[in-house]
């Protein structure tokens, strides 16, 4: 790897000033896929895209059985890992969630989620539309849908 | 008249010659067992990526030995393409795992939506600014579970990727900006790999401490104030 000479390093001023000096890089979990005891969790209220989460941002989970010490009900955390807004053209919303969390127990797995495709639509009909005097233009501003989370639906996450 | 339409099918012949010629002088001569070497190396790299984070789809690398600086993912064949062009400028493991993280992502997204996501390359056809983004901050989540160090996304960035003026004409946001995206979410999500940085004098790096001082003002501020939302960087 190409070194500078220590005089002339460029100091990351702001990492410096506003973070923890002492952080160190943890080793990662040697895993194979899907291991561990299946827990599953669903949201504790509706979520959408719609409410503007952001990356860093917890969700509530709740058990659906009961497991180990915690029984059915108890809260599960779940952080916003990735989220990316609908846009124009019917172009939806993608989420992910994930670093779930009972207690102090950390649990593996990802909950992925994308609205309404509406581009599927909404291509052939702009294109159709614009033919009676542009009017497909008008169709343009249209957005996808939203990445929504219900309360009905269970996701599996795993205890290792 | 004909001398005009013999002009135009001169132009439109050059035109089309001038690929052909130029894509078969692009390929390098290499022998067949460095070829092999290369392509194992990226295969391994691509499939522990893979493994470590559990990823429940398939996708395959492939190494091509033509001189292009760049990598695609197939969004039909879903492999993904790595060229000789592209492999030669990185300098370690990490960086190779930057660009292959990158990739999955898109390959990944393939697989969504209806009909086993093949209408997904729409989506990247009318909003490929935000699946770029999309596939970068994923590629951090991806690198980090496969024992890579994230920062080598905005090492690879800084030497391999050319800034252009604007990126309102372009399928691929601004380089800069791709790179304090990548930062903040570092910063955001893994901040120990900025503290025990082990590119902190690597020279693309210094680099791109260099070259974004006032976009990482920009984030500083946000940091401050507490304050939600995108930041717009140069």
């Amino acid at each position: 790897m190409l070194m500078l000479p220590s005089y002339a390093i460029i100091e990351d001023d702001f990492v410096n000033a506003t973070l923890d000096k002492n952080l160190k890089i943890k080793k990662q979990k040697e895993t194979t896929p899907n291991s561990g005891i299946p827990i599953q969790i669903r949201i504790k209220e509706d979520f959408t895209t719609k409410s503007k989460p952001e990356e860093g941002d917890f969700i509530e989970f709740e058990t659906v059985e009961d497991f180990k010490s915690f029984s059915a009900g108890t809260t599960v955390k779940g952080r916003i890992e990735f989220i990316s807004m609908n846009c124009i053209w019917g172009v939806p919303a993608d989420i992910v969630i994930g670093n779930f969390q009972i207690g102090n127990i950390a649990l593996y797995g990802e909950i992925h989620k994308g609205g309404a495709n509406r581009i599927i639509w909404l291509r052939p009909a702009t294109i159709v539309g614009t033919f009676f005097f542009g009017a497909g233009l008008a169709l343009i501003p249209i957005r996808g849908g939203h990445a929504k989370i219900k309360t009905d639906k269970i996701y599996t996450v795993y205890y290792r | 008249m004909m001398k005009r339409l013999l002009a135009v099918v001169f132009v439109l012949g050059m035109m089309l010659a001038y690929p052909l010629s130029s894509s078969a002088s692009d390929v390098l001569l290499i022998s067949t067992s460095e070829q092999k070497k290369v392509q194992n190396h990226i295969s391994t790299v691509g499939f522990k990526i893979l493994n470590a984070n559990e990823l429940p789809n398939r996708t395959v690398f492939i190494y091509d030995s033509s001189k292009t600086i760049n990598a695609y993912s197939a969004f039909f064949g879903r492999n993904i393409v790595l060229y000789r062009g592209m492999y030669i400028m990185l300098d370690d493991e990490d960086m190779l795992a930057a660009v292959l993280c990158h990739e999955i992502s898109h390959s990944m997204d393939s697989y969504e939506g209806p009909f086993r996501g093949t209408f997904g390359f729409l989506n990247y056809t009318y909003a490929p600014k935000k699946y770029e983004y999309k596939a970068d901050k994923r590629a951090v989540d991806f690198m980090v579970k496969a024992g890579y160090h994230p920062v080598a996304a905005i090492v690879m960035m800084n030497k391999v990727m050319g800034q252009n003026r604007y990126d309102w004409n372009s399928s691929h946001p601004l380089t800069s900006r791709r790179m304090m995206s990548v930062y903040e979410y570092i910063y955001k999500k893994y901040p120990e790999y900025l503290v025990d940085n082990k590119y902190k004098t690597n020279i693309y790096y210094q680099n791109f401490l260099l070259t974004s001082k006032e976009n990482r003002a920009k984030f500083q501020k946000k940091i401050e104030k507490n304050s939600r939302g995108n930041v717009d960087y140069l």
